[in-house]
């Protein structure tokens, strides 16, 4: 039993021969090690033998650099950006070709084009113009009925009105044709008629289609 | 030869005289490389010339396959800088480099062909029998030990380095590091003493 807790904390002196051997132990681990050391035969023999490998260890040949190996290292450097600058030099000769240049002056001409419409007319009328909403096939009056708010304009968006509240006031120039317009006074607060649950009567509401719904 | 080349290496070596260079941090240096400057390269080759070749050449064993290694360790180091995160010191990551160019150089080389003795180019510059003779047995006892044991032997022993170190080098935890010493150390006593007999 007494056996058992000493060979325990031979065990554990041992691990720490190596850093205690190399001074990294702080002072009261050191000096653990070194009371232990003193009292114990088996940790003494085996730090001797450490010590003795150690010191072979520290008997390892030292090689010095030629005298042309910085020279070595820094051609291989600059090899290896000749290489790099190659690659570099190739795909600019290829892009250089004035085709690609024609090409290239080409799409930059169209993309700034595109950005100064952009800019001039705003963003949301040039996706208006560019997305068209629907096509123009005459004016049909569509009954929308619904139980309540949300299928109402759950039936008002599936009716292809993407964007039932930008609605616009009658111009002269339409940017989209047959956009609905609305409706003179303007859209219908929904208010409840009932104080029970309303019905469908409450929310039925006239949309102008201008295109298949 | 490239003028280019010269003036770099004789900025170094004027670099590596003066006092200011030896007080100035790794980091600032890098961040010079970082910055394009070719001189301060020559400095870091300057200070780490030799640990890299020693490092190399106590993995390998042969003086010829150490230079080829630390130049190749260097080359990838500045190829490589800017992505350097400095997470580790300089020297440690130098140290990965190296020794993951010596692992893959190993595994290449047939068992062996891994020392030579009689190879002109791999014996270093001895003095005295006795030491010629003690200096070959902790080379030739160094060689007989696996290689993954072997390198943390020589980033300890012979390097100096923290297991702290040691472990960021080589990508294992503290504990594997400890486990792999005294593995080591054990067989290194084993046929140090054989030898020694």
């Amino acid at each position: 039993m007494k056996r058992e807790p000493r060979r325990h904390k031979c065990q554990q002196m041992q691990l720490l021969l190596d850093e205690f051997s190399h001074g990294e132990l702080d002072a009261v681990e050191a000096n653990t090690v070194e009371a232990h050391l003193a009292n114990c035969e088996e940790c003494r023999s085996e730090y001797s033998a450490f010590t003795i490998s150690r010191g072979a260890l520290s008997n390892y040949p030292h090689i010095r650099a030629s005298a042309d190996f910085d020279m070595r290292v820094l051609d291989q450097i600059l090899q290896q950006n000749k290489v790099t600058n190659s690659v570099l030099d190739r795909l600019d000769a290829i892009f250089a070709r004035p085709l690609y240049k024609l090409m290239g002056s080409a799409m930059l001409s169209v993309l700034l084009g595109l950005l100064t419409i952009v800019i001039i007319v705003g963003p949301k009328t040039f996706l208006e113009k560019v997305v068209p909403l629907s096509s123009n096939t005459g004016t049909t009056t569509q009954q929308l009925t619904a139980a309540n708010p949300e299928e109402l304009l759950g039936q008002f968006f599936a009716s292809g009105h993407v964007y039932p509240e930008f609605w616009r006031e009658e111009s002269s120039l339409p940017l989209i044709p047959d956009y609905p317009v609305a409706p003179k006074g303007g859209v219908p607060a929904w208010k409840p008629s009932k104080e029970s649950s309303p019905d469908a009567s409450d929310f039925s509401y006239s949309v102008p289609s201008g295109s298949s719904c | 030869m490239n003028a280019a080349l010269f003036a770099v290496h004789a900025v170094g070596h004027i670099a590596s005289n003066s006092h200011e260079e030896q007080g100035e941090a790794d980091a600032i240096i890098l961040a010079r490389c970082r910055a394009g400057e070719r001189e301060a390269f020559g400095i870091l080759l300057n200070r780490y010339r030799d640990r890299i070749i020693n490092l190399a050449y106590q993995l390998l064993g042969q003086r010829d396959d150490a230079e080829d290694v630390a130049q190749e360790a260097f080359a990838q180091a500045f190829r490589n800088i800017a992505t350097y995160r400095g997470e580790a010191q300089f020297y440690t990551w130098l140290y990965r480099i190296t020794v993951n160019i010596c692992l893959a150089r190993k595994r290449r080389v047939k068992p062996d062909d891994s020392y030579d003795e009689e190879d002109g180019n791999s014996a270093p510059e001895y003095s005295g029998a006795t030491q010629i003779e003690t200096r070959l047995a902790v080379e030739q006892a160094l060689q007989q030990i696996s290689e993954p044991l072997r390198v943390a032997l020589v980033l300890r022993e012979i390097q100096g380095l923290s297991y702290e170190e040691i472990a960021t080098i080589l990508h294992v935890p503290v504990g594997t590091v400890r486990s792999r010493l005294s593995e080591a150390r054990r067989k290194f006593r084993e046929v140090w003493e054989k030898e020694e007999l």
